[in-house]
């Protein structure tokens, strides 16, 4: 600290100095100055981290003064300089929640209607009490698994959401799924690469050489992140943004293609399919690590199994080479050998790893070859033909035609014209043709894709048209390159079993949408939905009524619930709808573990202030109402702290190697991960097969997803086949078809905001008094004025599920024919209506019902996906003063609400 | 008071003493009332009135501008009358001088509510700033009023002795003393007069000199500020003169009046052109620092003022007054005063609003107000349209009320009338 | 309650060494770089001032105007949607209008160029606010009003009548720190050091990126330095 004392002194000097300067002004003026006095003192500084449901997941320092937070700043600590500061207006602004008029100080019990907002306080010991006798009695009376427990993505706090999931395991609750009901589960991902999801650190952003952000807007969504693509910028790299709506993103862009919502796919597959005519595509990469050579049998669709064919109709040539084809794989290790795959041989899940063998066609010798799952690549000596069809003798002595899988993704290819994409994505072919060309022109080149393409009921299409765009270019696998899909905080980084299983006892999980509108026909038969229906809801850190699809569906199902309990540490329109509230502590107030996608940082939050009013931690609150239903449960398996819960993860080691709770109290902690984190690099490295383990899902869970355990462009399960979705391809929105476009002429986008994090810092006064916290609805000047819209007017927005009503906000930004309203208002800042989400979808698509694992193989929700009309109320300057004058006038649904949703 | 009433009152009828009793009541009221306001404004600070950041002056400065204006009439009349021997404005000089020692006091006084700290004026003798032009136009406000009063004393003094009044200091009805008064008001009058340019010019120079606002960073501010304080100086002075001549306080012929008639007429015709030419100076690049302002004032919301200002402040009063045979008539040349002093206060009321009522960096979403906004309204503002609050009114109409009540009770009280006691033969040449 | 330590000496050692302010010369001259290309609009540099400066309610001393139609709203630049941010504090000019016009001295320029302002010395009568080309001083028009209804921040309140502005974060200049808006700007848009020292990298970016002044050609010679957006380079290959 040295330069620091003599900078101190240089602050002293010049603050004596500063006489002399105003004496300049006069030898009165100067007289009498009192100058710069030090920083107010503070009781400690406390570092802990921001934890939203937003993936930032921000080392903050909490500056506390007479036992109340002060001031939240960046604590700006990682190793890593480029990550530093790390942290965004909302984080910083936090201590206007912990200690805000909206922060909930005591338990409450409901004494009005459900949604009045009426509550009483009340004493933990009643509203235990209650919860646990309630919970008791629906599971004596409808079965435990009648409670449905809903927390959203984990990432965020493992110790205290995990408490949930070890209350699940201990009483046979049911866990509800996020990162699928999110819509953040990009499907295309598990279809493709067998994973949940995978991506580069943030940091890998800047070795870009091209950015094609497609729905994706980091400058407001990936606020601490987003310096990383200005870096890649400054070092020449070229940005390039699709988006429908001039975002803040598109304004820092190279190139802003403003495309037809939900057409993202048409687009992927254009580019895909320039870059094969012009034969600038990486053939080696596609033979090497993907199912492009595998022969497909053109009568049945399925794959062609090396044990089908009769004996002597394919030369084994043995394991793949050494090294893959072209220079990937150096880092394999020698042929023969097969590359160690982490937990691959665990013991303890029944399922095996599939082993199928399969086969491709050697152009050398004219003749089929067996190509194994065991090591990625292609034996050597063997040219794997992609193209062609060719006829194998079966076991059975028929004939079948075959052809390599990747002809048939051609096949689809070819009809994916720049001319035929134009027409259906609004973008113009020279547009399409120039982005192909110069993405194709560099390397390496970053496909991100974000929820504005992923949120949509097709979105699997889509992702898997740019996983495709990543494959076809080599990108995959490559620091500065990858195709990432940044949405949620979903990610599980360390084993969490110790603490969220009761050995090998887990939580029963059924995916959340299910709890909003039932079960479906087509749902997977291994999903635990409970015989009786769902009879109590038990919410927690999340807003459900406000953030959850289909809002108005969800309150049918609400109203066969028998209690709904709400754990929040805001009065949100969620808990509001609670027959009990109970106060939580916010992550200044308690312990907890956490991490992201974004960044490889292990981080914990600590407890800077003692929890405010009677707000507790949660994992307190399920101890206490486990120890009142089954005391010897407590003592077994609760009576524990989140520090030692913390230690038990730490110690299971899989990139916690020698972490302690002591280095993560002074700071973040990398992972062992590669520097820097780069998806699928150990396939590529190393030709370990795909896919790399998803935690907490056991490896062969997801490895089931790619039998090939390769990159699988085409896909051979029946209902792939019945819905024409083999190969990747594009279908239209699918509420065109629920919602006719002639009258419901408004694609209704409902992104996220750079000022709230969904709908938490809604309440921030600060950032109010910037936005004025009414709900803008963003329209074309020409959108509006078809419909008689005037800048500020109150709009409503309807289609057959709901409506909602906020203010007209006319600009160019956005895109003739669709209307932007953010998610995440609360309804006290809608013109009417619950939110944005009485109009949103919760229709399943049954490709995300053919296999089931939770938050991985899920139907994953359609937000985007959402037609509606616009029309005019009334004036802004009304509305407002209606609004302002009686919030809750203003919160009330529309009357046509009801209609639509009792009617 | 009384005391002090009586002997002036002693001629007045039952009738007219009910009538100024009524008016001192009143104006007493408005002085309570102004008082109580600007109690209420320190409780709760000047978040009472309807200034904010965006427009961060308002009526307060505003009518102490106008006030200086109106102060200057006095001097000059005085003055002029003295340097450029115009001996028939005689009758009124006593008027002139006491009408510009209320008027500038009414100024100074305008300031102590407009600032937020009136606990910390003493900070102005205290730690005084040379640089700031403020600095400067209240040392020039003090020394003006000093002035003016010695103005006021010197032409009653005699008078004074004559009625024995201790205000007299002493001094004798001597010829020995009348001279010296003569001599004295020379030098008052060699002093009086660049005082008031002094006044008037650097008062403009708290404006003029702004950098910030275009429009109002121009050399003409000065000549401009003196010309309308000629135009509302004259043009008020003419009003209280036909005022207290129905009291039968003056006296003088009708002709005085057309001849100050002359004087505003001519006085507007300078006062417009000045307008006219700074108006074109701005207004000529089409667009800019300068141009925005200004065709704002021309279009902008404020536009109706300034069209006012120009028809009603300057066109009419300007023909009224050049027609001969209506500038004989003493009801046509008041009613041309009355316009040209409201004329003025329009002009002051454009300066101020017009200079300062947008964002000087002119991007969305301008600047913070200055007070938390209402539920669901940004706390920021490109452009801001003031309307003074009740409790700005109520406070400068106290502060008002109290100078009209010094000149009442002064009129009612000082010898205005010329020539009560001894004087030379030579007495004004 | 536990006795009171100097947030400084408070911090965690890295969070300390990230924001210390690079080594000045003898006699500094401070400046800041805000780059425009860099600046993504998210206010967190004027949140974080107002958090350190305990600001009210109704008042930013820092705030982000669009370069466009409205807040974060592009406007149409010859058939093509443009928007930028300008983030906007005091310019702790070389040459400050609003110092010249204060009566009292209450606002006045300090030897190392931070414009100053004494809450205690303010009379109230916003002369300088008249004066500021930049329309970044804002006024106690009434008691300071706060959202968590008790005093925040690492500065003592202003009291109600009184100026007050951006300090440069004085404070913390003394204690060796950079000012809280470019520790917090999580763009790394904001640079903050000595201009007197050619080789400093506020000294070296406004050479190697010709950083410019905001409304220059009002002579008030700011000493916050902007580093203007870049040309797009379109999708020609
Ligand atoms: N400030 C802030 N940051 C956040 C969050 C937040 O709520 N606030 N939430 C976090 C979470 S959980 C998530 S999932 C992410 C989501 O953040 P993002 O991945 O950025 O997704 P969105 O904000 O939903 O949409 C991004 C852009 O997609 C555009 N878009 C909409 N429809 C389409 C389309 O059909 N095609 C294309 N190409 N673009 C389209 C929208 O106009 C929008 O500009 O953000 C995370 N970060
Ligand atoms: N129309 C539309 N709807 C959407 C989306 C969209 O793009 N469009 N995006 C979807 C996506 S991607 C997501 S991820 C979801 C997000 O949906 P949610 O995660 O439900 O949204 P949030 O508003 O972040 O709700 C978090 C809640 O947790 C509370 N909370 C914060 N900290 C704690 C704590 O420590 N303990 C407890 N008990 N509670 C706490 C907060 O106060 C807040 O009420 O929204 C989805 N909804
Ligand atoms: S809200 Fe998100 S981005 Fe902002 S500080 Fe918290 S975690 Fe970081
Ligand atoms: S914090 Fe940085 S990026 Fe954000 S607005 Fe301020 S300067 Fe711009
Ligand atoms: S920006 Fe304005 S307030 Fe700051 S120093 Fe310059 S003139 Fe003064
Ligand atoms: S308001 Fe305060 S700082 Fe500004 S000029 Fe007046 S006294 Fe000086
Ligand atoms: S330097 Fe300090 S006072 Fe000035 S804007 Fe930045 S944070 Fe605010
Ligand atoms: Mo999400």
């Amino acid at each position: 600290m040295k330069a620091t004392r003599r900078q101190f002194l240089v602050g002293a000097g010049v603050a004596a100095g500063s006489a002399a300067a105003a004496g300049a002004l006069g030898p009165l003026a100067s007289a009498g100055r009192d100058d710069v006095q030090p920083s107010l003192p503070v009781d400690r500084v406390v570092r802990t981290t921001c934890s939203p449901n937003c993936t930032g997941s921000c080392g903050q320092l909490a500056f506390v003064r007479d036992g109340r937070v002060v001031k939240v700043q960046q604590a700006a600590d990682y190793p890593d300089a480029a990550y530093n500061p790390r942290g965004c207006m909302k984080g910083i602004s936090y201590h206007l929640l912990i200690h805000g008029p909206d922060r909930i100080q005591t338990p409450l019990v409901r004494t009005g209607e459900r949604g009045s907002g009426e509550f009483r306080e009340a004493t933990w010991d009643e509203v235990l009490e209650k919860i646990a006798g309630e919970l008791q009695r629906i599971g004596d009376e409808w079965g435990w698994d009648a409670v449905h427990v809903f927390s959203q993505v984990p990432g965020s706090g493992y110790i205290q959401k995990g408490a949930a999931y070890r209350a699940c395991a201990a009483l046979g609750m049911v866990h509800g799924t996020s990162f699928d009901f999110n819509g953040d589960l990009p499907m295309g991902m598990p279809i493709t690469f067998g994973v949940q999801n995978a991506e580069h650190e943030s940091k890998d952003w800047a070795n870009s050489r091209f950015i094609l952000l497609i729905g994706a807007n980091p400058l407001e969504t990936r606020i601490p992140d987003v310096h990383f693509i200005h870096d890649a910028v400054e070092r020449g790299a070229r940005l390039v943004v699709v988006d429908p709506t001039f975002s803040s993103t598109a304004a820092k862009a190279d190139a802003w293609v403003q495309i037809k919502p939900g057409t993202d796919a048409a687009f992927g597959l254009a580019l895909c399919n320039r870059i094969v005519a012009r034969d600038l595509a990486d053939w080696d990469f596609m033979r090497t690590y993907t199912d492009a050579p595998l022969l497909v049998r053109t009568d049945t669709g399925k794959r062609l199994r090396a044990d089908e064919l009769a004996a002597g109709e394919a030369r084994d040539p043995g394991p793949a080479a050494g090294v893959g084809l072209g220079d990937y794989g150096r880092q394999a290790p020698p042929a023969g050998t097969v590359p160690g795959t982490p937990a691959a041989q665990s013991p303890a899940h029944g399922v095996p790893l599939p082993n199928d063998r399969y086969v491709a066609w050697d152009t050398v010798r004219g003749e089929a070859a067996v190509i194994g799952t065991e090591r990625l690549g292609i034996p050597a000596g063997v040219d794997a033909a992609l193209d062609g069809e060719y006829e194998v003798k079966l076991a059975d002595g028929s004939r079948v035609t075959v052809t390599p899988g990747f002809a048939l993704v051609r096949a689809e290819l070819d009809g994916w014209t720049p001319e035929r994409a134009a027409e259906i994505t609004g973008v113009p072919v020279e547009t399409i043709v120039r982005v192909a060309d110069a993405f194709a022109a560099e390397r390496p080149a970053a496909v991100i894709m974000g929820g504005g393409s992923n949120h949509w009921f097709h979105g699997d299409l889509t992702g898997r048209a740019f996983a495709l765009l990543a494959s076809l270019t080599g990108n995959v696998g490559r620091s500065g390159g990858g195709f990432s899909v940044y949405v949620g905080q979903y990610k599980v980084r360390v084993d969490t079993s110790p603490w969220w299983a009761l050995g090998e006892t887990k939580a029963k999980i059924v995916p959340s949408v299910y709890f909003v509108r039932g079960r479906t026909e087509t749902m997977h038969e291994t999903v635990p939905y409970p015989e009786n229906g769902f009879k109590a809801l038990i919410c927690t850190f999340a807003n459900m009524f406000l953030q959850a699809m289909d809002v108005n569906r969800l309150h049918k199902t609400l109203d066969g619930c028998e209690l709904v309990v709400v754990v929040d540490h805001q009065m949100t329109d969620t808990a509001k709808w609670a027959d009990i509230v109970l106060p939580a502590a916010t992550w200044y107030e308690k312990t907890d573990l956490t991490a992201t996608p974004l960044h490889p940082y292990l981080q914990i939050q600590q407890e800077a202030i003692p929890p405010v009013g009677e707000s507790r931690p949660e994992l307190w609150m399920w101890q206490e109402i486990v120890k009142r239903i089954d005391p010897a449960l407590f003592e077994e398996y609760f009576d524990v702290t989140a520090e030692e819960a913390i230690e038990a993860m730490l110690a299971q080691g899989e990139g916690t190697e020698g972490i302690t709770l002591e280095q993560l109290k002074a700071g973040p902690v990398r992972l062992d991960v590669p520097d820097p984190d780069v998806a699928f690099v150990r396939q590529v490295e190393e030709l370990v097969p795909f896919p790399p383990q998803s935690l907490p899902a056991p490896l062969e869970a997801t490895a089931a997803f790619i039998p090939t355990r390769r990159a699988e462009f085409y896909k051979e399960e029946d209902r792939f086949l019945e819905l024409g979705e083999a190969v990747p391809t594009y279908k239209p929105p699918h509420d065109d078809e629920v919602h006719d476009p002639a009258e419901y002429p408004i694609a209704l986008l409902s992104p996220h905001s750079k000022w709230r994090i969904h709908s938490s810092y809604a309440n921030v006064a600060w950032l109010n008094e910037i936005t004025g916290g009414r709900a803008p609805v963003l329209l074309h000047p020409s959108t509006a004025g078809e419909r008689g819209i005037g800048e500020g007017d109150l709009v409503e927005l309807r289609n057959t599920r709901g409506s909602v009503r906020a203010w007209a906000h006319l600009t160019p930004a956005a895109r003739p024919g669709s209307a932007t309203l953010f998610e995440g208002w609360w309804s006290r800042q809608l013109g009417g209506g619950k939110s944005v989400n009485e109009l949103t979808s919760s229709e399943v698509n049954p490709i995300h019902e053919i296999h089931y694992v939770a938050n991985m193989w899920c139907p994953s929700t359609g937000w985007k996906d959402c037609r509606c009309e616009v029309t005019r109320i009334g004036d802004g300057i009304d509305a407002e003063i209606a609004a302002a004058a009686a919030p809750d006038v203003a919160a009330a649904p529309a009357p046509s609400v009801q209609e639509v949703t009792h009617g | 008071m009384s005391t002090v009433v009586t002997p002036a009152a002693a001629p007045a009828e039952g009738r007219e003493r009910r009538a100024l009793r009524l008016w001192i009541g009143l104006l007493a009221l408005g002085i309570a009332v102004g008082l109580g306001a600007w109690v209420y404004q320190l409780a709760n600070g000047l978040a009472a009135t309807n200034m904010r950041n965006p427009m961060m002056w308002g009526l307060y400065i505003t009518m102490f501008m106008y006030f200086v204006g109106l102060s200057a009439g006095g001097l000059i009349v005085a003055s002029a009358g003295r340097l450029f021997g115009a001996k028939q404005l005689k009758p009124v000089v006593r008027i002139a001088v006491l009408e510009a020692t209320v008027a500038v006091m009414i100024a100074a006084l305008l300031l102590l509510p407009d600032i937020g700290r009136p606990d910390r004026a003493w900070h102005l003798l205290r730690y005084p700033q040379l640089m700031s032009p403020l600095i400067w136009d209240l040392t020039i406000v003090t020394v003006y009023f000093l002035i003016s009063a010695t103005y006021v004393w010197v032409y009653t003094r005699s008078d004074l002795a004559a009625r024995g009044s201790r205000l007299a200091l002493g001094t004798g009805t001597s010829l020995a003393d009348a001279r010296r008064d003569e001599r004295l008001k020379g030098v008052l009058a060699a002093v009086g007069l660049p005082a008031a340019i002094l006044l008037h010019s650097i008062t403009a120079w708290i404006f003029g000199l702004q950098i910030a606002r275009g429009f109002w960073y121009s050399a003409i501010m000065a000549p401009l500020f003196i010309a309308s304080a000629l135009v509302s100086g004259t043009a008020l002075m003419i009003v209280l003169a036909l005022i207290v001549r129905r009291t039968g306080k003056v006296g003088f012929k009708d002709d005085l009046v057309s001849y100050l008639g002359g004087m505003l007429a001519v006085f507007i015709a300078v006062e417009a052109f000045l307008v006219f030419s700074e108006m074109l100076t701005a207004a000529y690049p089409g667009a800019g620092f300068e141009a925005d302002p200004a065709r704002r004032l021309l279009t902008g919301p404020y536009a109706g003022f300034f069209w006012f200002e120009v028809v009603a402040g300057l066109v009419v009063p300007f023909v009224l007054l050049v027609v001969k045979r209506l500038r004989a008539d003493p009801r046509w040349v008041a009613a041309a005063s009355v316009l040209a002093v409201a004329g003025i206060l329009i002009h002051r009321v454009n300066i101020v609003l017009n200079g300062l009522s947008y964002a000087t960096v002119p991007f969305p979403p301008g600047v913070p107000i200055g007070t938390a906004p209402p539920e669901g309204a940004t706390a920021f503002a490109l452009s801001y349209f003031y309307s003074p609050a009740l409790i700005e009114y109520l406070v400068a109409g106290g502060v008002i009320c109290f100078g009209a009540l010094v000149f009442t009770l002064a009129a009612l009280w000082l010898p205005l009338r010329e020539g009560g006691a001894a004087r030379l033969p030579d007495a004004g040449s | 309650m536990a006795d009171k330590v100097s947030p400084v000496e408070a911090l965690p050692p890295a969070s300390r060494a990230y924001g210390e302010l690079e080594q000045p010369s003898d006699e500094p001259r401070w400046g800041m770089v805000v780059d425009q290309e860099r600046c993504i609009g998210c206010w967190s540099c004027c949140v974080i001032c107002k958090s350190e400066n305990d600001v009210p309610l109704g008042m930013w001393w820092n705030r982000i105007d669009t370069i466009g139609d409205a807040l974060d709203t592009p406007r149409e630049v010859n058939g093509e949607l443009e928007m930028h941010w300008l983030p906007l504090a005091c310019q702790h000019c070389e040459n400050p209008a609003c110092t010249k016009v204060c009566p009292v001295a209450a606002t006045y320029p300090r030897e190392d160029g931070v414009v100053m302002q004494d809450p205690q010395r303010c009379i109230g009568c916003r002369f300088c606010m008249v004066a500021c080309p930049y329309g970044v001083r804002t006024f106690n028009w009434g008691e300071p009003d706060r959202p968590t209804g008790f005093d925040t921040g690492m500065v003592p309140p202003r009291p109600v009548g009184t100026m007050e502005k951006c300090t440069f974060c004085v404070h913390r200049l003394a204690e060796g720190q950079v000012p809280s808006c470019v520790w917090s700007c999580p763009a790394q848009a904001r640079i903050f050091g000595d201009l007197n020292d050619p080789d400093s990298r506020v000294s070296r970016l406004i050479r190697e990126r010709s950083g410019e002044m905001l409304l220059e050609e009002r002579g008030t010679e700011p000493r916050v330095y902007y580093l203007p957006p870049r040309r797009k380079r379109g999708l020609d290959t």
